[in-house]
């Protein structure tokens, strides 16, 4: 009952309302049941007086209990919902943010071992089925038993047999609509997955479209879709079939409800039992039309209630894990000048794969160092490790003296500033995308650095210029999207930059244009810069060779060359010629 | 609804109209139940009634409910039949026409928007027919028989049912003229909370680097309570629907029996047993009357979203697609193939301005022409217009000497091997990827497309993975790095064994090395292959037998790399970030 443990906490959190709505609901059934008695009512004054004379002043005083009861029940049951929607809004609004602040915190590791679309479906779907089902759980279950009980024992209270009679009719409808769902659930999960292959050979199609037309692909690809579409037809039919008869059975066993209370009460008054009336058949009739709802809504609880543990479950498991960690009394080091040491630091991403093996590095402050190798030997992981993104399994790495797992992250990630490998922008203004969360940012400043980053032609072309705003759809290339990157690197203006393949989606032109502004950016500073063009590279102070997961040359470009060692082989790969 | 009734067939429109046969006999059944109730009542009040009497009523009364769930049965049979037909030929139909478009009419459209006309607008004219157009049927059907039944009854019982199927439809009017409009906004909110999620998942490394937890919490906070504040607002709304549908079905009720029980009291004795009877048998129709009518009102709620959905699949259907097929001129096919470029601009539909303009150039057989420039300049155009993605809007494109437009669309493609800027791949095994599309030979075997990856430098990695080449590739690629994308997406071309190669910037993801070793492979593999190149890297093209410099659409510089270093100051401009300051001003690399 453990996982239960945090859906009833969370339960619990918002007590106050779902406990009003709850007592709401409670009041509100209690006066539905009594509804059908008022009718009784009525209808056994008039079948009394049959043969004399009928007092319709009597009638009145049952008619304003009546209308105080169904007044009763829909405001009731209205506040009910008013306020449950309330709870469940909030809930799930305060899920999410502490799913979307939980992610902040945990350890990259820990995020790498997920897939976006399964932690973006915790926090949506997840969230949603949960919040879902806790009005279902927590007010109209126990709302329905009560509805449930009380009935009972008003119909036994009415009648015996025709209360029996009804029961039987029901409980048959309801193992009959069992069987038909039971039956019509795989069709639906077929269904799903054949439409789901469809729509992936639609998306796959369209996007690929280009190269099906390139290729001559339309007559395969369309043979493929038709495949998928005639299986998605078979499976449609069915499944509209079966679940198109689960609505004809519940209401068959609705009429057959009727039929019995109908022949029971029959049969009842040609043997001339004592207590039954017309009234008891008035009420009975209208006892059929509802007995069925609170049964099938408690049944329909059970089966949101499984899902909805396993979503908690799902939340929870983000929710306590593990977040990173700060040492207790944070290092500052005494002046930040941008000394970086690498001591024999080994890591690996998975702890038996060891990626870097004995690393180490002296950099003095103010170096321009350059990492190259090729694909896999470890670059990026370089720059990974000293933004603490992920700890080593061995070593230590130091900025000014300071090991760096004694700073604060966020003192550490201060005097760093970063462009990533990926370009990452959001759907917001381009004044957001590069000011970001970086404060006091002047509109002077941002013009000067959206100036030397070569920005300013792009955003003056904009309706709204720094304002408008860039979205997924924007006509916004990927070179213009790295640009925005290196800029907002430039305002935060940090003692120490790591340019990761910062300039890998700009066109030469452009990147001849903005390399005075990195020239800029990284001039008193410590930097890092991993690239593979090798030209980017050519005048940095020192030059990191790196090759499965060791640095194995360093020094400055021309040193490296005449040394004529690997550094030599990969930089004349770029040329045709082969160097003697 | 024309649209509609193109996509069914004869047997489909009789399987509606039994369906509708089918649920008039339903619903008249339904309408019987009551009937007999009544029956059942005026006998029971006759005195010394046998229980006998009743069985047969009662008899009735159950055939009368087992024949309604028969029908139902067979009507759900028959929209089942004809709902998933018509979709499904809808869907192909879609499906085989967007597929038709050619780059104009595809990017006219969008992607994302061709996809969720062909997916989600089908889907919910699949739901409207399979759903709503039965409860619509149903609706009007048992109204219209209840409406029948109850006609000449009591006036006050016809008046309050009457005011309650007002009220129902006010009532239900009002809710959803409040919400569906915020629904439609709660779509757009929802979209864009997903949307935030997925960036912010995205970039948690940036969010890190940064420090900006805060900022991002706050800036979601304000997404997230926009949401929230709006779906409890549409949620709200539809609280109102059922407590007020109940109400006045209760109330509605408790009227009848009060008006009936003065009714009762103004008869005279021996017609109230009959009134009495009439009472019970009204009170159900009324019943089945409101629920119909709200059965009406959820039905016509779709319509609206119908009407767009068809409006959106028959915007795709009527496109006319503008690049049709050559009347097949029976060129020389045979490889390789010269390509020839005269005086060709071309301008996007609705631009301003041309995005390439007066373009000339030869290349040869056996010659590799390489094009340069800025992004934007026009390369990637250029090259489109070849295999007739695109036509030039002036000037001609000769192969061997005809005009590209005579060839037959497939003849034509068929000569070349194309790989595009953007890797797409496809979710089939890595060797289905490498032989893709038919080039009018047979499929090739697995040495040659070997062969072909070998080439594409991508063998390796391939026998590296567990599968090797049977190694299925995921959506979206998601199991290859970029550059192990962009190695099957050349050996993808090689495999056609092409006579005219078009490579669009298809080597900025792989590293110097890997690039120049494909490159000299894929020269000794196509020795008489004409090759034309886009490429952002100086070493990629230098070798190139012609470099054409494009700037602003127009070519700015033609000639060997060693010639534009002299004449064509762009070029020089170019060279110079990326090469040694020795390579660019010796001329030559030491």
């Amino acid at each position: 009952m453990r996982k239960n443990k945090f859906f009833i906490s969370r339960i619990a959190a918002y007590k106050s309302g779902i406990i009003f709505a709850s007592i709401m609901a409670l009041i509100g059934s209690a006066a539905q049941i009594f509804i059908p008695n008022q009718v009784k009512k009525i209808a056994d004054l008039v079948q009394k007086n049959m043969n004399g004379d009928i007092d319709l002043s009597a009638v009145v005083p049952i008619v304003a209990v009546s209308v105080a009861l169904i007044a009763a029940y829909g405001l009731l049951t209205l506040i009910q919902n008013l306020i449950m929607s309330k709870v469940k809004g909030r809930m799930g609004r305060d899920l999410r943010s502490e799913l979307i602040g939980k992610t902040d915190r945990l350890p990259l590791s820990f995020m790498d071992r997920m897939t976006i679309g399964d932690l973006q479906s915790r926090i949506v779907n997840d969230v949603d089925t949960m919040t879902g089902a806790v009005s279902e759980i927590a007010v109209n279950m126990p709302a329905n038993i009560v509805k449930l009980v009380l009935l009972l024992v008003l119909m036994f209270a009415t009648n015996v047999y025709m209360t029996l009679s009804l029961l039987a009719a029901t409980v048959l409808g309801f193992i009959a609509t069992a069987f038909v769902l039971k039956k019509s659930r795989p069709q639906a999960v077929k269904l799903q997955k054949a439409a789901g292959e469809v729509n992936a050979v639609i998306a796959e199609s369209f996007s690929g479209h280009l190269v099906i037309k390139a290729f001559n692909c339309e007559n395969d690809m369309t043979e493929h879709f038709e495949s998928k579409n005639e299986k998605m037809l078979k499976s449609s039919r069915l499944s509209r079939f079966y679940s198109g008869i689960v609505y004809p059975i519940m209401s068959f066993s609705g009429n057959l409800s009727y039929v019995a209370v109908c022949i029971t009460a029959a049969i009842l008054f040609s043997v001339g039992s004592s207590n039954i009336t017309f009234g008891s058949l008035a009420a009975f009739i209208l006892y059929a039309g509802f007995i069925s709802t609170p049964i099938s809504e408690v049944f329909n609880s059970f089966s949101i209630f499984q899902p909805a543990a396993a979503a908690s479950d799902r939340i929870e498991e983000i929710l306590s894990a593990e977040e990173l960690t700060d040492p207790e009394k944070p290092v500052e080091a005494k002046k930040v000048e941008g000394a970086v040491v690498f001591d024999h630091v080994k890591f690996g991403y998975v702890p038996d794969q060891i990626v870097l093996h004995d690393l180490s590095a002296d950099i003095k402050p103010g170096q321009k160092v350059a990492i190259v190798g090729p694909t896999g030997a470890g670059k990026s992981t370089f720059v990974n490790l000293l933004m603490r993104f992920y700890e080593p399994q061995g070593g230590r790495i130091l900025l000014d003296g300071v090991p760096i797992d004694e700073m604060g992250r966020e003192y550490l990630h201060n005097c760093i500033g970063m462009v990533l490998q990926d370009t990452w922008t959001f759907c917001g203004t381009i004044r957001q995308n590069i000011v970001y969360s970086t404060p006091d940012v002047s509109d002077e400043r941002l013009a000067q650095i959206i100036d030397a980053c070569g920005l300013s032609f792009f955003v003056e072309a904009l309706p709204d210029g720094v304002d408008t705003v860039i979205s997924e759809q924007s006509e916004i290339s990927a070179g213009q999207r790295q640009l925005i990157t290196i800029a907002r690197a430039m305002a935060k203006d940090a003692p120490v930059l790591i340019l990761d393949e910062a300039t890998s989606s700009i066109d030469t032109r452009t990147e001849l244009l903005i390399q005075k502004a990195i020239d800029k950016l990284t001039e008193g500073r410590t930097s890092f810069v991993i690239a593979h063009r090798l030209s980017t590279i050519r005048n940095a102070d020192c030059i990191f060779v790196m090759k499965d997961g060791d640095v194995i040359e360093t020094g400055k470009h021309e040193e490296l060359l005449e040394k004529g060692g690997f550094y030599k082989e990969l930089y004349y790969s770029q040329f045709d010629q082969e160097q003697a | 609804m024309k649209l509609t009734l193109r996509f069914l067939k004869a047997k489909d429109k009789i399987s509606l109209l039994i369906c509708l046969i089918c649920v008039t006999a339903q619903s008249w059944l339904d309408l019987k139940i009551p009937e007999y109730i009544s029956a059942i009542t005026l006998r029971v009040q006759t005195n010394g009634v046998k229980p006998e009497d009743l069985v047969e009523p009662g008899l009735i009364m159950l055939a009368c409910a087992l024949g309604s769930l028969l029908f139902s049965i067979l009507s759900s049979f028959f929209i089942s039949g004809a709902s998933s037909n018509l979709t499904t030929r809808m869907r192909s139909a879609v499906y085989t026409k967007t597929m038709s478009f050619s780059l104009g009419e595809m990017s006219r459209f969008q992607t994302a928007s061709l996809i969720t006309r062909c997916t989600k607008n089908i889907n919910y004219i699949y739901q409207f027919w399979a759903n709503g157009a039965l409860f619509l049927m149903k609706a009007v059907v048992l109204a219209t028989l209840a409406i029948i039944k109850m006609a000449g009854s009591d006036t006050a019982w016809l008046t309050s049912t009457g005011a309650a199927v007002i009220l129902t439809l006010i009532l239900m009017g009002v809710i959803f003229a409040v919400t569906i409009p915020k629904m439609l906004k709660l779509q757009t909110f929802t979209d864009d909370e997903n949307r935030f999620i997925g960036e912010h998942l995205n970039g948690i490394r940036v969010v890190h680097a940064f420090n900006a937890q805060q900022y991002e919490e706050n800036r979601f906070d304000k997404t997230n309570s926009k949401l929230t504040d709006i779906s409890i607002f549409v949620e709200r709304g539809m609280s109102f629907l059922l407590p007020g549908m109940i109400t006045i079905i209760y109330g509605l009720t408790i009227a009848i029996y009060w008006i009936g029980a003065g009714i009762i009291a103004g008869d005279p004795v021996t017609e109230r047993a009959a009134d009495y009877a009439n009472m019970i048998a009204f009170s159900s129709y009324a019943m089945l009357c409101v629920q119909a009518f709200i059965m009406l009102v959820k039905g016509l709620v779709l319509v609206p979203g119908l009407a767009t959905s068809i409006k959106r699949i028959r915007e795709v259907l009527d496109t006319d697609i503008l690049i049709k097929d050559g009347d097949g001129a029976e060129s020389d096919t045979e490889q390789p193939a010269a390509v020839e470029f005269r005086h060709v601009s071309f301008r996007y539909p609705g631009a301003a301005a041309d995005t390439i303009a007066d373009i000339s150039f030869t290349a040869n057989p056996g010659e590799t022409v390489a094009f340069i420039g800025a992004t934007g300049c026009g390369k990637t155009t250029l090259l489109n217009l070849i295999p007739r993605l695109y036509d030039a809007t002036e000037g001609e494109i000769l192969i061997n000497g005809i005009n590209v437009k005579q060839y037959k669309l497939n003849d034509l493609r068929s000569l070349i091997g194309y790989v595009p800027q953007k890797a797409s791949l496809f979710t089939r095994s890595i060797a289905s990827n490498i032989d893709f599309g038919d080039n009018g030979g047979f499929a090739k075997s697995l040495g040659e497309i070997e062969q072909a990856a070998m080439i594409g430098q991508a063998d390796e990695f391939i026998r590296q993975k567990p599968e090797g080449y049977d190694t299925v590739i995921l959506p979206g690629g998601n199991n290859l790095s970029g550059g192990q994308k962009q190695r099957l997406t050349i050996s993808r071309a090689v495999c056609r064994d092409p006579g005219i190669y078009l490579f669009d910037d298809s080597f900025s993801a792989l590293d110097f090395s890997t690039d120049k070793k494909l490159r000299s492979a894929l020269r000794n593999h196509a020795k008489g292959a004409t090759i034309l190149v886009v490429a952002q890297r100086i070493s990629t093209i230098r070798s190139a037998d012609k470099i054409i410099v494009l700037d602003g659409g127009a070519v700015k510089g033609c000639g060997t790399h060693e010639q534009l270093l002299k004449s064509c100051p762009i070029y020089r401009e170019i060279a110079d970030t990326q090469l040694l300051n020795e390579g660019v001003s010796g001329g030559a690399v030491q």
